[in-house]
């Protein structure tokens, strides 16, 4: 051990609007970091508010560690009867009185009017807020509102948590300044290639895997966001953005997996070839769709909940695999974004 | 600050709600006793594993209505709102889980995980009724094991980073309260530590934590000298050291899984073992252990590959090295006329083993402890 630096600590006060799988992970992970953030960074982290669909618990003097850990064994929607909790707050009067330096987005995806959370990013810049988001919709339905709000306001907006959620892949991305990036293709979500790779390994149906896909909890009770291929489209309009690229969802041309057969499977074997669901984009279109690969393509080999993305550049091929997501993994992004902005402002 | 001591509450312990109370109770007292804040570690009520077991394996909708009603019933004579809901949370994703109806090893993990990790949040609940700040964490995101589901083993390395921050909320006078038995691959998914793998979760983070005590909690008093359900006058051992107790356990002495010894072999840990007011048994490093009692254990296990053998193990860090010891043990056998297949003398474990076949195996235990134990 070496001596800490004399440094302060900065402190840095988070709202976290959102309390399921990747909040309640978020809020866990900040009590585990909390003195290797201290002592390696001088950050400390004050969660001062927590949002579910419900209602809010504010604290202003921050929530202790004990607190943290006693709010994530509290029922889905039931933080407002916490100590101090309020019903139906809403987010300006909060963010009003504890003023947050960032505001984390964990609300669910919606892709058809981006609610509630491009509301909630737009009213947190506005008031000031940095924000970090895992949640994809305002990003891929309000891009350019949010970013130019955020510029005019000289904020920062961070979402390393919304593709590839348990891998730095966005920031590698961003990272590539001096290559030209031709294509970026891979297999982007979790729930289908776990389908997928089921089907395969068991040699069973379509709803079979599925099935063995919701037991297990890796598909919702309401797959269709990721069986249409909306999921994987919402990462390539993001990757899109990285890349200067301005897509629609609606042009995004889809396969629908649920239409896959086993005899589809069956016979990809017998030619010794492997369909993934592939998403894709490059120059001139976007498209997430089935296709068959030879067996020898890295792409065919990726199996389970695992995600690989390959970065085609001018001066050679990039090829980057890691964990799709998972409320853990992607709380640890969504931690490293907190912190870059915390160490950066 | 103190060195963190780790209490391990065993399953037998844990056969109702008023049970849990008790063991709330006890650590409460322990806590005012010993004027410090323990870490706990909790195992599946008693008999929920093997419910599971039928559960994973056969799909048993029986065993899984057992397992729901017996956790329900728990959970609602604590009377605490969100515990209930929290527990019902749970039961509902088991039976998704449990619909899923394929073998796989990881299936199987994650379907035996739900005894600990309801256990945890009951007796979290019940702390908290008695006025104690405790809090659940997760051994599903701080224990990080390899991934031999069913029987994987722990990754001290990884895992130590993690679970500081027990010694940070005891700092906070908050009580730390985790399940044993299960972990977190390397790939995220749930693994299970093997049979008894709660004191072996115990022994890990007595070692990561640098404990002074760990107290595996049971309903024996001890650790006996042999088997009791197949000898009668066995006795109490009052002193191991860790290689003793690890030997003691692979000859399936107490059912301890071996594994839980191995973390602790070079370290200051003391482990004590038995009930909440009488522990006769305590395990700790070999320079501190009196060589005065020379035979400790006589235990036995089936040895694999089809034949009909059965190895005692004479347990104590001296048998192997002491000619009386070696020269009694052969009188025995021959006064007693017990034929054995093989005599081995370890020299570099502290044991004596004698393969012998399965029909005469309890009458050679008997004997043997009879006159390696009993005399003394
Ligand atoms: N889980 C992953 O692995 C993962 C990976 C990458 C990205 N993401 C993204 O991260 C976001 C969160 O995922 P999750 O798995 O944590 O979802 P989740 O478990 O469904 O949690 C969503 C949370 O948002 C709350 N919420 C809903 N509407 C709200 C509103 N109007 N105001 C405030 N809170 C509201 C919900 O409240 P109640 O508790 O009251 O229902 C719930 O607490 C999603 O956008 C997801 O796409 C997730």
């Amino acid at each position: 051990m070496f001596d800490a630096p004399n440094t302060k600590i900065k402190n840095i006060d988070i709202a976290i609007v959102g309390f399921g799988n990747v909040g309640r992970s978020l809020a866990k992970l900040i009590v585990y970091k909390r003195q290797v953030l201290e002592d390696k960074f001088n950050l400390r982290i004050n969660v001062k508010a927590i949002f579910d669909s419900k209602g809010a618990v504010v604290k202003e003097e921050g929530f202790s560690n004990y607190e943290l850990l006693k709010l994530t064994e509290i029922p889905r929607s039931k933080i407002s009867e916490f100590e101090n909790g309020l019903r139906g707050a809403s987010l300006k009067e909060i963010y009003d009185k504890i003023k947050p330096n960032i505001h984390v987005e964990l609300t669910p995806s919606n892709y058809i009017d981006g609610e509630p959370s491009t509301s909630n990013i737009l009213t947190a810049l506005n008031l000031d807020c940095n924000v970090v988001t895992a949640t994809k919709s305002p990003l891929v339905l309000h891009y350019d509102e949010i970013f130019s709000l955020t510029k005019k306001k000289g904020l920062k907006v961070k979402f390393r948590g919304t593709v590839m959620g348990g891998t730095p892949f966005i920031d590698l991305l961003m990272s590539l300044k001096s290559y030209e990036i031709i294509k970026v293709e891979g297999i982007l979500n979790a729930t289908t290639n776990f389908i997928l790779s089921t089907m395969y390994e068991k040699l069973i149906s379509y709803e079979q895997a599925l099935a063995e896909a919701k037991a297990i909890g890796v598909a919702e009770a309401d797959p269709s966001i990721d069986i249409k291929g909306i999921d994987a489209a919402a990462k390539l309009i993001i990757i899109g953005r990285l890349l200067g690229k301005r897509i629609s969802l609606d042009k995004v041309e889809r396969d629908d997996i649920s239409k896959l057969t086993l005899n589809d499977i069956i016979n990809s074997i017998k030619e010794n070839r492997v369909i993934k669901y592939i998403a894709t984009i490059d120059e001139s279109s976007a498209s997430v769709k089935l296709r068959s690969l030879e067996k020898s393509d890295p792409l065919a080999n990726i199996n389970g909940t695992t995600n690989a993305v390959r970065i085609v550049t001018d001066s050679g091929d990039l090829f980057f695999v890691g964990k799709g997501g998972g409320g853990m993994e992607t709380a640890h992004s969504v931690l490293d974004d907190i912190i870059s902005i915390g160490v950066s402002s | 600050m103190n060195n963190p001591q780790v209490i391990k509450i065993g399953g037998s312990l844990l056969r109702s709600s008023k049970s849990y109370v008790e063991s709330a109770q006890n650590i409460k007292k322990f806590i005012e006793e010993k004027e410090t804040t323990p870490i706990v570690v909790v195992s599946a009520m008693k008999g929920a594993t093997d419910l599971l077991i039928k559960v994973a394996e056969n799909n048993d909708k029986h065993a899984l209505k057992t397992f729901i009603e017996n956790y329900l019933n728990v959970a609602s004579e604590l009377d605490n709102y969100s515990l209930l809901e929290r527990v019902k949370y749970l039961l509902d994703k088991l039976v998704k889980v449990s619909e899923g109806n394929v073998n796989d090893l990881k299936r199987f993990d994650l379907i035996l995980s739900f005894g600990e990790k309801i256990s945890k949040l009951i007796l979290t609940s019940a702390l908290e009724n008695e006025g104690i700040k405790a809090c659940s964490l997760d051994a599903d995101e701080l224990i990080i094991t390899n991934d031999k589901h069913g029987d994987a083993e722990i990754d001290l390395g990884m895992s130590k980073s993690n679970v500081v921050v027990m010694k940070e909320l005891i700092s906070e006078g908050i009580l730390p309260v985790i399940e044993g038995f299960i972990g977190r691959s390397y790939s995220g998914e749930i693994t299970t530590l093997g049979r008894g793998g709660s004191d072996y979760t115990a022994s890990s983070i007595s070692h990561m934590l640098n404990a002074s005590h760990l107290y595996l909690i049971t309903d024996t008093p001890g650790i006996y000298s042999s088997d009791p359900n197949l000898i009668s006058n066995v006795k109490l051992v009052k002193e191991l050291d860790y290689q003793e107790a690890l030997e003691a356990s692979l000859f399936s002495i107490k059912r301890i899984n071996p594994k839980t010894f191995l973390p602790l072999l070079n370290s200051n840990t003391e482990v004590h073992i038995g009930l909440w007011n009488n522990f006769n048994t305590t395990v700790r490093n070999s320079t501190s252990v009196s060589k005065d009692q020379k035979v400790k254990v006589i235990g036995y296990k089936n040895e694999g590959g089809g034949e009909d053998n059965i190895k005692i193990g004479i347990v104590g860090r001296e048998a192997p090295k002491d000619s009386e010891v070696i020269k009694r043990v052969i009188e025995t056998l021959a006064s007693d006329g017990i034929d054995y297949n093989e005599i081995y003398i370890n020299k570099n474990r502290p044991s004596i083993s004698i393969a012998v076949s399965k029909d005469i195996f309890v009458k050679a235990l008997s004997s043997l402890h009879n006159s390696l134990i009993e005399v003394r």
